[in-house]
C-alpha cells in the first residue's frame, strides 16, 4: 500500500510538472528599435553603421549608457560635434592605418567590437590619477575626456585617443595570445601600481618630456612603470604615435641603463608582434607618423562617405 | 507499528497532493490586465510622448544631490530625441541666459523608465560634469521616471539621488522673460543676503535659521535639517516635502514675510529675524563696511556729496569710498577695543589712500545715531587739501553723513536688507542709500 502511495505522489508530482509548464511569452521584454528616418541623430547614425559596423563590425557607442560604465565614477556624454570628428579621425589615424599596414582584415578579426566614448576622464582624487581609456575583454575599448581635447594638437590626440587606442588595442592582441615572460625580467623591481602617478615631473607641462624620470628606470613611461602588461603595451603604443623626434629624445635621457631596458623591451614586443601577428611594428610607426603629420581637415572629415 | 507507518503515508501523500495541486492552480488572477513587459513598454513611451508633447517645453527644478541647493533649468524635448536646455544663474551661465540645442535625449529601460541625457549638453551636464577633483557638483544627467501627469514629471537622480520635479510649461511662457521673473525675486529677497538670519515661523514653534546660498541652513550647527529650495516665477519652492509640507511660498504684499500658499499650512511663515536697526548693527559687527550710493540716494544729499568730491578734485585728490564701518584694534593691554568711524578713500596722483574720521555712534529701537569725534591721521592728506584743518575739512563730511536716522531695507522687502535707505529723522530731504559690503566681512 505504502509503494501505491508512493507511485501515487511520484504520477501527482509528474503530472503537476507537466501542467505547470507555460507556453513563453514570445513577446521580448524589449521594444523593436524602430527606425525614426527623422531621427536627430539619423544622418550621423547612418555614416557610422556604413563606415564601422559594416565595415568592420564593430559598434561605435557614442551616446552614453551610464550603467554601461563603473558607477564609482563620475562621468558625462561625448559632445555631438566630438562624437562625430574623433570618428573621422579613428577611421584616419587608426582603420586606415592597420588596413596598410596589416591588411584589411586584421581589425575586422581582432579589433575590438565596441568602441566607447566618454567625455569626460575616470578621475580618482584621492590617489591623484585619471584614467583615459580601458579594454575590456578584448571585445570593448573605451576612450574618455574626449570633450577637453583640442583636436588641432597632435600631442593631445595621442595623448587623449590614440595613444590610448593602440595601448588597449595592444591589451586586446595580448590576452589572445601571451607576450613573452622574459619582458617581466627586464625592470621586474621598479613596477608600481599604487606608486606610479608620483613618478612624473610635475615641472614640466610637456606631456612627453615629464615621463622623463620613467625613462631612466627603462620604462616609455609612468604608466608603463605601474605593471609588466602595462609596460608592453605602452612602449608598443608610444613607439607607434611618438615622433622619431621624441623616441630620440627619450633615448638621449634614458641614461644607458634606462636606454639599454628600453630598446631590449622595444625588440621583444617588434618581433612578438612580427611572429604572433605578421605585424611589422616599425611600418606601423611609420605609417601613423605620416598621417600625423597630414592633419587635413578639410579632406579627413570629407573622405568617408 | 506498522499501521501507524501507513497512517503518516497517508497524511504525507494528502499534504504532497494538496500542495501539489494548489500550486498548479492556474485560475489565479492577475493584479494587471497586461504583463510587466508590455506594462514597462506602455510606461517608457506614455514618459517619451509626455515629455516631446510639451509645446513650450518644461520648467525643471534640478537639485544636483541631496544637499546642494536647488536650480532652475527650461527643457524642450524633440520627438526625434534633441533637446534644448536653457539657464541663467550665477554658477554655470555666469548670469546670462543661455541655451545649449545640440544634444539628445531618450527614455529607456532601467528600474522602471529612465529618462537620459546622452550626449553632452553645455547647460545640463555642467552639473555632472567631474572637473578636476573627480566630483564637480555631483549632479546627475539619468533619472528614473517616478510619475508622470499630463502636466508634471517626479524624477530621481540615478547615480546621486535628489528628486527633480517638472513642471509643463504654459505656451505663452517666453524662456528669457522666465528667467527675468526669477532674478526678479531673487533680487528682492536674496541677492546679496548670505548669512541673513531669518526666522520660520509655524503656529507651534518659531526656528532659527539662516538664508546662505539657496538654502535655509541652522545657524549653529548641523542640527537641524537644511531647506533648499527654488526660486520660481513669483514663488519659492522648497525641495521635496519642503518645511513639513509646507512646500509652496510667496512675498507678501508689504514684502515683510514669505508665506506658505500650500492647504493646511497657510500660517507658516518666513521673516527677518532681525529689525532694519539691529540688521544694520549686526553687518557692523561682522565687519561689513555700509558703503554710500548715489543712485537711490535724496536728491539734496546727493548735490552736498557731489559738492564735497568737487571740493576734493578742485584740490587733486579724487574722492573714491565714503562708509560707516565698525573698526576693532588691540590697546596697549592686548585687549580689543571697537570704534565707529566713516571710511574714506580716495586717490592722489592716482595712487590709493585710505583713512576714516572717528565717529560717535548709538543705536536703539528705532534710530541709529552719528556725530563726529575725531579725524584720523591717515586722512590728513585729503583734510587738509579740502579746508584749513584737519577738523574743518572733516566736518564738511559729518554735516552731511552725522544725523540720526531711521533705517529700512531698500529693496522695500525686510527680509533682504543688504542695501538700506537712512533716512534723517530730523532733516524731510536727507536720506541715503548705503550697501552692506559684504567683501569686507
Amino acid at each position: 500500500m505504502k509503494k501505491v502511495y508512493q507511485y501515487i505522489v511520484m504520477g501527482l508530482m509528474a503530472i503537476s510538472f507537466a501542467a505547470c509548464e507555460e507556453e513563453l511569452n514570445s513577446k521580448s521584454i524589449f521594444v523593436d528599435p524602430v527606425q525614426d528616418p527623422e531621427a536627430y541623430t539619423k544622418q550621423f547614425d547612418d555614416w557610422l553603421k556604413r563606415n564601422f559596423t559594416d565595415t568592420y563590425n564593430v559598434e561605435y557607442l557614442y551616446k552614453l549608457d551610464d550603467s554601461a560604465t563603473d558607477p564609482n565614477y563620475n562621468i558625462v556624454p561625448v559632445r555631438l560635434g566630438m562624437a562625430d570628428t574623433v570618428a573621422h579621425l579613428s577611421l584616419y589615424l587608426w582603420y586606415d592605418a592597420y588596413n596598410t599596414v596589416v591588411g584589411p582584415h586584421f581589425l575586422s578579426t581582432y579589433g575590438p567590437k565596441m568602441i566607447q566614448l566618454i567625455g569626460s576622464s575616470m578621475i580618482n582624487a584621492a590617489q591623484g590619477t585619471e584614467k583615459l581609456g580601458y579594454a575590456e575583454g578584448g571585445i570593448k575599448i573605451t576612450l574618455m575626456k574626449i570633450n577637453a581635447m583640442d583636436v588641432n594638437d597632435v600631442e593631445q590626440l595621442n595623448h587623449y585617443i590614440f595613444q590610448t587606442m593602440h595601448h588597449e588595442f595592444s591589451h586586446i592582441l595580448h590576452q589572445k595570445k601571451t607576450y613573452p615572460k622574459e619582458f617581466e625580467t627586464i625592470t621586474p623591481a621598479d613596477y608600481d601600481p599604487s606608486g606610479w602617478q608620483y613618478r612624473y615631473d610635475d615641472n614640466i607641462a610637456d606631456l612627453w618630456k615629464r615621463e622623463h624620470p620613467a625613462w631612466e628606470m627603462g620604462f616609455v613611461t609612468c604608466y608603463g612603470s605601474s605593471e609588466a602588461h602595462e609596460d608592453f603595451v605602452e612602449t608598443i603604443a608610444n613607439y607607434i604615435v611618438q615622433s622619431d623626434e621624441n623616441w630620440q629624445y627619450m633615448m638621449d635621457h634614458a641614461g644607458t641603463k634606462g636606454a639599454a631596458a628600453i630598446q631590449r623591451k622595444l625588440e621583444m614586443c617588434r618581433t612578438w608582434l612580427r611572429e604572433q601577428y605578421e605585424y611589422d611594428l616599425d611600418e606601423m610607426h611609420r605609417e601613423v607618423q605620416k598621417r600625423q603629420g597630414d592633419l587635413d581637415w578639410d579632406k579627413i572629415m570629407h573622405l568617408y562617405e | 507499528m506498522n499501521k501507524h507507518m501507513n497512517m503518516k503515508t497517508k497524511i504525507l501523500f494528502l499534504l504532497a497532493a494538496s500542495v501539489l495541486l494548489m500550486g498548479c492552480d492556474r485560475d489565479e488572477e492577475s493584479l494587471f490586465d497586461k504583463s510587466a513587459t508590455e506594462r514597462l513598454n506602455e510606461a517608457l513611451s506614455n514618459a517619451s510622448t509626455t515629455l516631446a508633447g510639451a509645446e513650450n517645453g518644461w520648467e525643471m527644478l534640478y537639485y544636483p544631490n541631496t544637499t546642494s541647493c536647488g536650480y532652475n533649468m527650461l527643457l524642450k524635448f524633440d520627438a526625434h530625441g534633441s533637446v534644448v536646455v536653457a539657464a541663467c544663474n550665477e554658477l554655470t551661465t555666469h548670469d546670462r541666459y543661455v541655451e545649449d540645442k545640440n544634444s539628445t535625449w531618450t527614455v529607456k529601460a532601467d528600474y522602471g523608465p529612465m529618462l537620459s541625457f546622452d550626449t553632452y549638453n553645455n547647460i545640463l551636464h555642467a552639473w555632472a560634469d567631474p572637473q578636476t577633483d573627480g566630483d564637480g557638483y555631483l549632479g546627475d544627467y539619468e533619472f528614473l521616471v517616478l510619475k508622470t501627469t499630463q502636466d508634471m514629471m517626479r524624477l530621481k537622480g540615478k547615480k546621486h539621488k535628489a528628486y527633480t520635479i517638472m513642471y509643463r510649461l504654459d505656451n505663452q511662457v517666453k524662456w528669457k522673460e522666465y528667467f527675468q521673473q526669477v532674478n526678479a525675486l531673487r533680487d528682492i529677497v536674496f541677492t546679496g543676503n548670505d548669512g541673513m538670519p531669518m526666522n520660520i515661523i509655524t503656529p507651534e514653534k518659531t526656528y532659527e535659521y539662516v538664508y546662505q546660498s539657496g538654502i535655509l541652513q541652522d545657524p549653529d550647527s548641523v542640527e537641524k535639517d537644511p531647506f533648499p529650495f527654488i526660486i520660481r516665477p513669483g514663488m519659492i519652492q522648497f525641495y521635496d516635502t519642503g518645511i513639513n509640507g509646507a512646500v509652496h511660498f510667496v512675498l507678501n504684499n508689504d514684502r515683510t514675510a514669505l508665506v506658505c500658499t500650500d492647504e493646511g499650512h497657510a500660517d507658516v511663515r518666513i521673516e527677518s529675524a532681525l529689525s532694519p536697526v539691529e540688521y544694520y548693527d549686526n553687518r557692523l559687527n561682522l565687519r561689513a563696511r555700509w558703503t554710500y550710493i548715489d543712485e537711490g540716494s535724496d536728491s539734496d544729499t546727493r548735490l552736498q556729496v557731489a559738492n564735497l568730491r568737487d571740493k576734493a578734485s578742485a584740490n587733486g585728490a579724487v574722492i573714491d569710498k565714503i562708509a560707516f564701518e565698525k573698526t576693532a584694534s588691540l590697546n596697549s593691554r592686548g585687549v580689543k577695543t571697537y570704534a565707529h568711524a566713516l571710511y574714506v578713500s580716495f586717490l592722489v596722483e592716482g595712487k590709493v589712500f585710505e583713512g576714516c574720521i572717528h565717529l560717535n555712534y548709538s543705536a536703539d529701537g528705532e534710530h541709529i545715531t552719528y556725530s563726529y569725534k575725531s579725524a584720523d591721521a591717515s586722512l590728513e592728506k585729503l583734510l587738509l587739501r579740502m579746508a584749513a584743518t584737519k577738523a574743518e575739512g572733516a566736518k564738511m563730511f559729518t554735516d552731511i553723513f552725522c544725523d540720526t536716522y531711521s533705517a529700512s531695507s531698500y529693496s522695500g522687502s525686510s527680509l533682504n536688507m543688504i542695501h538700506m535707505s537712512l533716512q534723517s529723522a530730523n532733516v524731510t530731504n536727507k536720506s541715503i542709500h548705503v550697501v552692506a559690503n559684504t567683501a569686507s566681512l
